[in-house]
């Protein structure tokens, strides 16, 4: 099912382009170029989504992420032309879930809007469990056994991607795609450094291992034999 | 010196000054004073002892006649033939010294200073006239014990009253300079604090008359700081108008780019594209150095911080820096590690930004872009390393200087960005109490490392 994205910007430029370039990566767009006809596009049908310019004509951008706010839980990234954090501030402040700072690559504000629709599918279970080991989607935090683990927020991504695919094979390239956003293939070397760091803490009582190497092809997630 | 010790001393000087003069006046007024008295006396005394030898025989000076002569116990005298021989003396006198050499043959009378037995006397010496015939002459002393004790004492007691009164002059003025300096001292302080904190929007308090100097001092500084203020606040409201207008188009640029690349549907124009791909952000780039340079002149920036992963940044700059390196110059990552510091995302990608595009801008073709990222020493390091032409030796203590002394950098119009881009590391390093460390040799290349704090564990 395609995600349906509401695009709420007062430029032509920028609408007509975030329009195409949505549409493109397979995305159901409906844009409104102030507040109010936003607010009532986001009645009419609830969007998965929500790309929200701060600087609206009439109806602050602010003020439209509020109401948005007041009657659901869709997603909101904020699209900013202002470096001023204090904008930026009020805006996560008022519920909003992201934001980015104009001029984007546009390539980075795909990354966000998928990373946000992945956070909120209905159908991810809160709680993800792998035999001892368990990591808890809303604190962010894993428990191995009794222990409470703290992870970075790259770390915890790391983590969440093997426990969404218990074993199976993650090869660097995978890895890289949804962690990284990029393939930096054979030029850094930043996936051995966070799998090093995931075992430091998964292993640090001496837990048998979970993340297992597999030579020229990849990591995973298994029992040990 | 200070204002307040100068004024002191000059005070204390002035006083003490007049207080010494004074006192020396009212002394040599005092001392005259009491030897004319003693004079007077002893004139008296002699006048008398004349008036008595007259009276017995005429003025003859002899023994026989003289020998019952009276006088004050607490006076001296002699009488002395012109031949120099003691005719008569005092009761009260054993010696048969005469009492002032120096008196002899005198015309008129005369008084002098004498010691007699260790003791200060002042002596009248008076010519005796028999007929108009000098015949002797007449002596009569005082002690000076007494008087030279008074003027002892009185000395005494003028110079440590004149040394008190300078001290309480001296407290005084310290004391008075700090009530009427405090004013000044507070604004100092406070024109100290705004230089510090960059915060215009504070006051001098004051909360003495209006009207004196330094009220009218004071009030002409916060006028000057308001104008300040309001300029500074016009400027910073003009370009953040600015930057918004200038940022929505690069927005629509930038996006239309991707697009087309994103797309797929161009082949033969791919390498024009790239290019205004480049210098659209290579234009974004520079309007943030700007925008951020303008907000660091005019005051304080506020920056929200946060947990910041560095190699997470680091990997999307190297992505960034492949683009604008343009195969032209090789990008390496080096080493990397997760580390993770406490700042502002968005500046520390900046301080990447333009480190990165300095040692590419600066490295001729076919040279390397080296980044390492890692812990050292409890700190986060990270350096941008390249093979370019490096920065010669006397320029190096200046590349970092602030904006407003780097004119030369600024107004060199081939590498605007430049200059700005080192101040602005400089200043976002800066105001997350990190460091910079700079090595350069001319035509070996230069390696750039800055230092962060380390974020503690479970924080």
């Amino acid at each position: 099912m395609k995600a349906n994205v509401l695009v709420i910007e007062d430029d032509q430029g920028i609408l007509k382009f975030l329009r195409r370039g949505l549409t493109y990566e397979g995305y159901e767009v409906r844009v409104a170029e102030d507040g109010k006809q936003g607010l009532a596009l986001a009645r009419e049908k609830e969007p998965d989504l929500v790309v929200l310019d701060l600087m609206l004509p009439g109806m602050d951008g602010l003020e439209v992420c509020r109401q948005l706010r007041a009657d659901s839980e869709v997603p909101i990234l904020i699209l900013t032309a202002k470096d001023e954090t204090n904008d930026r501030v009020t805006g996560l402040d008022m519920g909003a879930d992201d934001y980015m700072v104009k001029p984007f690559e546009f390539k980075e504000l795909l990354a966000r809007i998928r990373a946000l629709l992945r956070r909120t599918q209905p159908s991810q279970s809160k709680i993800l469990e792998f035999a001892d080991l368990s990591l808890d989607r809303g604190t962010r935090r894993a428990h191995r056994g009794d222990r409470v683990i703290s992870l970075t927020a790259k770390e915890y991504e790391l983590l969440e991607l093997f426990m969404e695919h218990p074993r199976q094979v993650l090869t660097r390239e995978v890895i890289y795609d949804r962690v990284w956003g990029y393939n930096f293939g054979g030029q850094s070397n930043i996936i051995e450094v966070y799998v090093r760091y995931l075992r430091q803490k998964l292993e640090e009582e001496g837990e048998p291992r979970l993340i297992h190497t597999l030579r020229g092809v990849g990591y995973v997630l298994r029992q040990p034999d | 010196m200070t204002l307040r010790k100068r004024l002191t001393l000059i005070n204390t000087l002035l006083v003490g000054g007049i207080l010494i003069f004074l006192g020396a006046v009212f002394y040599q007024t005092v001392s005259m004073s009491l030897v004319f008295e003693v004079d007077k006396q002893l004139k008296g005394e002699a006048d008398r002892i004349i008036q008595d030898i007259q009276n017995r025989n005429g003025g003859l000076l002899n023994d026989s006649s003289l020998h019952d002569l009276e006088i004050d116990p607490s006076y001296l005298f002699q009488i002395w033939s012109r031949d120099k021989k003691l005719i008569q003396s005092s009761d009260n006198l054993d010696s048969i010294a005469p009492l002032s050499v120096a008196g002899f043959g005198r015309e008129h009378p005369v008084y002098l200073e004498a010691e007699i037995e260790q003791e200060a006397f002042r002596v009248l010496s008076v010519p005796l006239v028999v007929g108009k015939r000098p015949a002797g002459t007449l002596m009569v002393g005082v002690s000076m014990s007494m008087v030279e004790l008074i003027l002892r004492s009185l000395a005494n007691l003028l110079f440590w009253g004149v040394l008190f009164a300078v001290g309480m002059v001296g407290i005084a003025v310290w004391l008075s300079t700090r009530r009427s300096l405090a004013p000044l001292e507070e604004a100092s302080n406070t024109a100290m604090k705004i230089t510090r904190a960059d915060d215009l929007a504070r006051r001098i308090p004051y909360y003495g008359p209006k009207n004196d100097e330094v009220g009218q001092l004071i009030q002409s500084f916060n006028q000057t700081l308001e104008r300040m203020e309001d300029l500074f606040k016009a400027q910073r409201r003009f370009i953040s108008d600015v930057s918004h207008e200038l940022r929505t188009p690069l927005t629509v640029m930038k996006g239309n780019v991707d697009l087309l690349l994103r797309m797929d549907c161009i082949e033969e124009e791919e390498e024009e594209i790239r290019a205004i791909d480049r210098e659209v952000k290579r234009m974004t780039r520079m309007v943030q150095d700007l925008l951020l340079l303008a907000q660091a002149e005019t005051g304080r920036m506020p920056m929200d911080f946060q947990e910041v992963s560095l190699d997470t940044l680091l990997l999307e700059v190297f992505q960034q820096a492949e683009v604008l390196a343009d195969g032209k110059v090789d990008i390496i990552l080096e080493e990397i590690d997760q580390v993770m510091i406490w700042g502002n995302e968005d500046r520390l990608k900046q301080v990447l930004i333009n480190l990165t595009s300095n040692a590419i801008k600066y490295t001729p073709e076919g040279g390397e872009v080296r980044y390492r990222l890692g812990k050292e020493s409890g700190k986060a390091a990270l350096t941008v390393e390249d093979t370019g032409s490096g920065i010669p030796d006397e320029d190096l203590p200046h590349i970092f200087k602030r904006f407003y002394r780097t004119e030369k950098a600024r107004t060199r119009s081939d590498d605007a960005g430049v200059g700005l881009g080192l101040s602005i590391v400089y200043w976002i390093v800066e105001n997350h109490e990190g460091e910079i460390e700079v090595n350069s040799q001319v035509g070996q290349g230069t390696t750039v490392t800055v230092y962060f704090p380390l974020l503690e564990e479970g924080r």
